[in-house]
This record gives C-alpha cells, structure tokens and sequence, in this order.
C-alpha cells in the first residue's frame, strides 16, 4: 500500500469497541411517506457498516439523519452518548465528517483548496491556513492518492477524482466517526479496491466507518455488518452472510437474485440467469 | 490561459493577503491622488504650493478639499461597498451573476428613497436623516423574496436570478416614473439625476455616515470569509464541515443588503461594480474568500474612482487631446459602469453556458 498507517489512524486507536452511534426509533419524512421509518441502529468505534437497499429505500436520508444533517421528525441520535441536537455544529464536525456522493461548485476552487476546507472545524473566526493544516491536507490527499491533483481545478476532474477529493476532505477532518454516501460509485475497479482498503484501515484504527453500496459484494467482502433498507425501514442488521439471503434480497429487491456461498465464509450475490 | 489549469497549492496565510492587500491600497492611493489634481477650471498646483488650507484667501484650494477630495474618498467608500456585496451574495447565491444591482437590491432602494424626497421634499434637514432608512425599507423588499427564495432552496439557479432581478427592477422603474409623473418639474430634475447614480454632490458628512457601515460589513466578511467558502459549494457540506449555515446566510444577507442601501442613500444606484470587479478577482487570485474580501473592498473602489473620473474628467481630456467635440459635460459614474457591465454581463452569460 502506498498510503502510511501512522497519522490519521493512529490517533483514534483503542481497544475496546464502544458506540459512537446511536440511532434511537428515527422518524423522517420529506411530504407525507416515511422516507425513514421507526429506525433504531448501534454503530460502534472499529466496525465498517455498510447500508445496502433499493433506490429511495432511505439510505441516503438515513445517513443524513445519523450526521445530523437532518433532523428527525422523531427520536433522537446519540453521539458518543450525548444527543447530537444538543451539540453544535462545530462539535459535531470535529467528530463525523461526511463524503457526499457528489459537490458541484459555481466556483474554482483547486483540489488543495477544498481539501484544506476539511480543517473548517478546528479554525477560528475568519482564520488562515495554518503549517498544520497544509501538512494534514497534503497527507490526507497521499492517502486518497491525489497528490498529483493538488494544483488542479476541483470543477474539471472527473467524477471519479472529484469523489477521491471529498474522501481527502473528510480524512483530513480526522474525526473518528467516517460516513460516505456511496463512495464508490464513480470510481474504477482500481480506485473502488484503493477506496475500500482505505474505509477498512481507518476502522483498524479505531474508527466507525459507515457508507451506503449498491453493489452487494463489495459490500459483503469488506463490511463487518450490512444494514439492509427497504421502504424507510431497517429490514436486516448483521454479518453479511446472514442479512444477505436469496430470499429476503428478492423481497427487498423485487427481483430473484441467487446468493453462492464462497469459501472462507463470504457469499457472492449473481443476477438470475 | 492559467485558469483553466490551476494554481500551485498553497496555504493562504495572512502574509499573502497583506501583500495583495498593500499592492491594491498603494493603487488606491495613486489613484485618489491623481483623479483630483487632473482637469477642471482651478489652477490646482499654485493653489496647493500657495496657502493650502486657507480657504478664505484660497478659494481654488478649498475646492479642492471641499469637493474633489471627497468626492474620490466617496467613490472609494461606495465602489468597496458594492463589490463587497456583490461578493456576499454570489456566495450565499451561489452564482456568480448575482449583484445587488442585478438581484434587483439597488433599485428597491431607489424607490424607497424616492418615496422619501416626495414626502420630505423642502425639508433638508429632516430628508438628510430620512434617506438611508428609506433606502434600507425599499431594499428591504427584494431582499425578503431574496431569503424566501434562499429558505426553500439556495441553488437559486442562474435563470431565476435573472428574472426576478428583470422583474423586481421593471416593477420598481415603473414606481418611480410614477412618483415622477405627479412630482413638480424641480423633483423631477432631480431624481432623474440622482437615478442615474453619481458620486459629485458631496461633502464629509456622507463619508461619516457610511465609512462606518462600509468597515463593519467588512468585518462580518473577513469573519465569515471560511464560512462563504463552503456556503459556495452546498448547505450539506457546510454542515458536516461545521457551520450554522441558517445563521450564516441571514448574518450574510442582511449584511450585504444593509450595505447595498446605506451606498444607494448617498450615491444612487450604481450597477455592476459588484459583478465585475469580484469575477476580474477571482480569474486573478481565485475564489477563496478571505483574499477575495480584502480585495473586492480595495479594487472595487478603485474601479469606481476611475469610472468616476472616466465620466467627469473624459470628455474634457478629449476635447483637450484635439477630438472635435462641441460641448463637453461631465456624465453620471452610474452610466459608465452600466456602459461597461452591460457587456461584461452577456460574455459571462454567453461563456457560462457549456
């Protein structure tokens, strides 16, 4: 790996998993359909969990709710055990920091410009770019392997460099909570290897990582839980190969899909023939 | 061209925006020194070299100080001032072609004013005090459709900006050539003038009035430069990256509409400064805002300066480089910039569109 393990992951490191985050019967609706329905989900410190479901199945809002984005129309999110609607917007980002799938900008800003936004929650009113915000932006930006990036324009990469950016952004944060929503849809087989090497390192260090797939196996070879989605609500939560099932996939996904075991206990999910 | 590639990363320190910083005020004082010993009917340098400050056995000097002088320091003030704006709401915006004067901010303020001299018209005294707070109810308008708009959905897209600007201004045209209609011929005259925006008729006292304002808006500014920075991109990343963004963007709103009216009270509307002068900073140094703030208050003003100095001094300067010209006069500032902005508008427009 080109990437160095010390840095980033070290910091967080420890022992015992603890829950860093706590969904409590969340409820949220954009018009009158729950698009999250009665949820209540643990995410402890170590773990990779990956939310997999249909489009509109509520991942994405769920995710919002979780980094406190939205606000629930019920229930509440604890962050490290204190209520995150009682934290500021400040305390918040210094412990989740969050990749979008996508950002457009109506302005130029260079790859090293929006990485170094990343430090946001450590600077003061109106405050410059201090040697150590450049130093952890500059290794942020090794780490997602961008380096060669850093002087580019933000607006002209490609969707896939752009992604590579705003996972720089979010490391650069170096908050011990990682969520991404579906971080790998715009990249490569290449980059889509890098990038899930990179969520599963930081949970080594200690970290929760938590990041929306649509692509099942990938999901099930990296993620240490998968939470599955369907309607809003919270259909399966736990090892891959559990949630995972023939039937319950086509249920969820209205279509049958064939689900083969693989040896050393993962499973590979196959469209019907 | 080198935008189009990108820059060498570099932090932006303190240090760099001080030297930008330096490099723009010593253009702004070159230029507040030239723009007034140049053209007109005094004899500028015996008048200085001799007495000065005498006013009463110099009557040339005191022309100086008391018009001239002012007049530049005022166009340094307002052309800031509306750059700065022009700033604020293409971040919150978070469009580029947004401007007070554009988004339709200017013209409320106008009407606003106009309302006042017909109410307060042979009361000086009383229109003195009157007229920034009329400014500010008429701006007050377009700027709560502004933040019912920036309520729903900041993306307000391009085509949207434009029209409801178009609208709110037509409407508000139409509202002042009412009030004119049924003004007496001498109101007339004098709205007209004033429509036109201008920095001639002044003294110190419009400088005290809005010198303060012009500085606090700048320091909400540099103290929420960060904050527009992300605020430019979208509301889900100024969030997870920290910021109140509700907070942020009302603190920025009535900031930059306070200051668009408090410029419109003392010089009329002045269009386009805010659009060309942040977008000219932005292909030189980038989008950051904590450079584009210092810069925008510093080069905007130079740039009103000289388009103050292009409509009061040009015609005379031709006629004296041997154009053959029958009369000369001096042309509202508010002209020249919309000379220059209405075109500046359209290439952007035009190479915006991909």
């Amino acid at each position: 790996m080109a990437y160095s393990l010390t840095g980033m992951i070290g910091s967080a490191a420890q022992s015992e998993p603890r829950l860093a985050l706590a969904a409590r019967d969340l409820v949220f609706a954009y018009d009158r359909q729950n698009a999250v329905d009665h949820v209540s989900l643990g995410l402890e410190t170590g773990e990779l969990l990956g939310l997999a479901g249909p489009n509109g199945a509520g991942k994405s809002t769920l995710l919002n709710l979780l980094s406190g984005f939205l606000a629930p129309l019920s229930g509440e999110v604890m962050l490290f055990g204190r209520p995150l609607a009682a934290l500021t917007r400040r305390e918040i980002a210094a412990r989740i920091a969050f990749v979008p799938q996508k950002t457009e900008s109506a302005f130029s800003f260079t790859v090293t410009e929006m990485v170094v936004m990343g430090r946001q929650p450590y600077a003061g009113l109106g405050a410059f770019d201090t040697a150590e915000d450049m130093r952890v932006a500059q290794e942020a930006m090794e780490q997602a392997e961008i380096g060669n990036l850093a002087g580019k324009f933000f607006n002209n990469l490609s969707g896939g460099e752009q992604q590579l950016v705003l996972l720089a952004r979010a490391l650069a944060q170096r908050a011990p909570i990682l969520i991404l929503d579906e971080p790998t849809s715009f990249l490569d087989l290449r980059h889509q290897w890098q990038m899930m090497n990179l969520m599963k390192m930081h949970t080594r260090g200690g970290r929760l990582v938590a990041a929306t797939f649509h692509d099942l196996n990938l999901a099930a070879r990296w993620c240490d839980r998968i939470a599955l989605m369907h309607n809003g609500a919270l259909v399966a939560c736990g090892k891959p190969a559990e949630v995972l099932n023939a039937r319950r996939l086509e249920s969820v996904y209205g279509i049958p899909l064939r689900v083969d075991a693989l040896p050393g206990g993962n499973i590979r999910v196959e469209f019907p023939e | 061209m080198m935008t189009n590639v990108g820059r060498p990363p570099r932090a932006l320190t303190l240090a760099r925006v001080l030297m930008h910083a330096t490099i723009g005020l010593a253009a702004a004082v070159a230029i507040c020194v030239a723009a007034p010993l140049i053209g007109g009917n005094i004899k500028l340098a015996a008048a200085l070299a001799n007495a000065p400050w005498d006013s009463a056995m110099n009557p040339d000097a005191m022309i100086f100080w008391s018009t001239r002088i002012p007049r530049v320091l005022l166009g340094l003030i307002v052309g800031g001032s509306l750059a700065l704006s022009g700033l604020i709401f293409q971040a919150i915006l978070r469009n580029p072609l947004a401007e007070p004067y554009i988004l339709g901010i200017s013209g409320g303020a106008a009407l606003g004013r106009m309302i006042a001299t017909i109410i307060a018209f042979g009361g000086q005294v009383v229109f003195f005090f009157l007229a920034p707070f009329a400014c500010f109810a008429g701006a007050l308008v377009p700027m709560l459709i502004l933040m019912t708009l920036a309520a729903r959905s900041r993306s307000v897209s391009t085509v949207t900006i434009l029209l409801g600007g178009v609208i709110l201004n037509v409407f508000f045209s139409a509202l002042i050539l009412l009030l004119q209609y049924f003004a007496d011929l001498a109101q007339v005259r004098q709205m007209f003038l004033w429509c036109m925006g201008a920095l001639d008729i002044v003294g110190y006292t419009q400088i005290a009035v809005v010198l303060p304002i012009a500085l606090a808006a700048f320091i909400v500014v540099a103290c929420h430069a960060r904050a527009m920075n992300l605020l430019s991109l979208d509301d889900g990343t100024a969030t997870h990256l920290g910021v109140n963004v509700r907070r942020g963007v009302n603190t920025l709103l009535w900031t930059g509409s306070i200051l668009t009216a408090a410029m419109v009270a003392v010089s009329g509307p002045i269009g386009f400064v805010g659009l060309i002068v942040p977008h000219s900073l932005r292909l030189i140094f980038g989008s950051d805002n904590r450079l584009l703030g210092p810069l925008s208050l510093i080069y905007g003003g130079v740039f009103l300066v000289v388009c103050d100095f292009i409509g009061w001094r040009g015609m005379e300067l031709m006629q004296a480089a041997g154009m053959p010209l029958a009369q000369t006069s001096e042309i509202p500032v508010g002209v020249i910039t919309a000379i220059l902005g209405g075109p500046f508008f359209l290439y952007l427009l035009i190479t915006r569109q991909k």
